[in-house]
């Protein structure tokens, strides 16, 4: 039974691993809070893996955890306390700077960063889902709401980005 | 442009960002889950462990006391009992499950944030006035030439002090996350909002 817990384990970091981090990094003021709270987000899982039953969809379950441990964070992170676990098993690459092909992508994507920063958490987490290709269906189930509600937020959150994506540009 | 927002975000994907080292993992989480927990059972039997050090001794004290002092002494055991029962009970809408949908979890979670709002809205009567008028029985009983003068100058400042702070902290903390949640829900259940 460990070993099966073990083996999904793996397959949900292996699979994740690099799209939970960015959810991480947009709910952190800097890179070293988006370890602590990506460490924090394997342990969550971890520990939940035995209640995982397996007619849930993995991913929906993986990326409820994530959001609400985000969502938690933060409250945290606004009463100034800090309540994280290290694990020296997992490593981080220079994550300081953000990875583009060019220069320009490279401030587009600094400037789409420090936007969704700016949305309210629910729309963040909205954004970032559907950023990283969730389907609406699976979105809808992590968040509990329809899929057309999914769509119609999306839509909304999208324009307001982009409004503010002009506007820092042009600014 | 209606793809604008995804080729930027895309363009960050490029490197790997995070790597691991299996065995040494799956060490740690166990480890560290351990650890984790015993940190939750310490503090859940904080309040616990201070009781059963702070009753007996009051009990002891007021056998061998009389009149207020032992008075004093009888309802700050009682104080105790009641201050650790509403410790307890609030803690028992604490959300723990974080692999529910997550309008669930801000819903349970605000209701968590309501009721310890309203534990430190009503400390007066449950944790400041027990305590204040044992402190005070027992003071007064000790030394009852001097009366209710040095007590009252000696508990009712610290008792201010304390109502000061639980309403700041729900007046900084509890209000507006609450308030913060809220909209968060209304949002998620209005399309529109």
């Amino acid at each position: 039974m460990e070993n099966d817990h073990k083996e999904l384990f793996l397959k949900i970091l292996e699979l994740n691993k690099e799209r939970l981090f960015r959810i991480c990094r947009s709910y952190s003021t800097d890179s070293d809070e988006a370890k602590d709270l990506f460490q924090e987000i394997l342990l969550n899982i971890w520990k939940s893996l035995p209640g995982f039953k397996n007619q849930a969809d993995i991913n929906t379950w993986v990326y409820r955890i994530a959001l609400n441990i985000c969502l938690r964070a933060r409250e945290f992170t606004e009463k100034k306390e800090k309540h994280f676990i290290k694990l020296e098993g997992i490593h981080f690459e220079n994550i300081e700077e953000p990875v583009s092909e060019s220069k320009d992508r490279e401030l587009q994507f600094i400037s789409l960063f420090a936007c969704i920063q700016k949305l309210p958490e629910d729309e963040k987490s909205l954004v970032l889902l559907y950023l990283e290709e969730l389907p609406y269906k699976e979105i809808s189930k992590i968040f509990g709401i329809t899929e057309n509600h999914v769509s119609v937020k999306i839509k909304r959150i999208k324009t307001k980005l982009l409004t503010l994506l002009n506007s820092n540009n042009n600014g | 442009m209606d793809d604008e927002l995804e080729r930027i975000w895309n363009s960050s994907r490029q490197k790997q960002l995070v790597s691991y080292h299996e065995p040494a993992l799956f060490n740690e989480l166990d480890s560290k889950l351990n650890e984790f927990e015993m940190v939750i059972k310490k503090r859940d039997r904080r309040e616990i462990t201070t009781a059963s050090i702070f009753i007996p001794i009051c009990s002891i004290a007021a056998f061998f006391t009389t009149g207020l002092t032992q008075i004093g002494l009888i309802l700050a055991c009682f104080s105790c009992i009641l201050i650790i029962y509403m410790l307890i009970r609030g803690r028992r809408h604490r959300v723990e499950n974080y692999a529910v949908p997550v309008e669930t979890y801000l819903i349970q979670h605000k209701q968590y944030l309501i009721k310890q709002r309203a534990l430190l809205n009503n400390v007066l009567y449950w944790y400041i006035l027990p305590i204040a008028i044992s402190c005070v029985l027992f003071m007064v009983g000790l030394n009852p030439e001097k009366g209710l003068k040095i007590p009252l100058v000696i508990v009712i400042p610290i008792n201010i002090l304390v109502y000061y702070l639980n309403k700041m902290a729900v007046k900084k903390v509890f209000d507006p996350l609450i308030e913060k949640i809220s909209s968060a829900i209304n949002s998620l259940n209005n399309p529109n909002l």
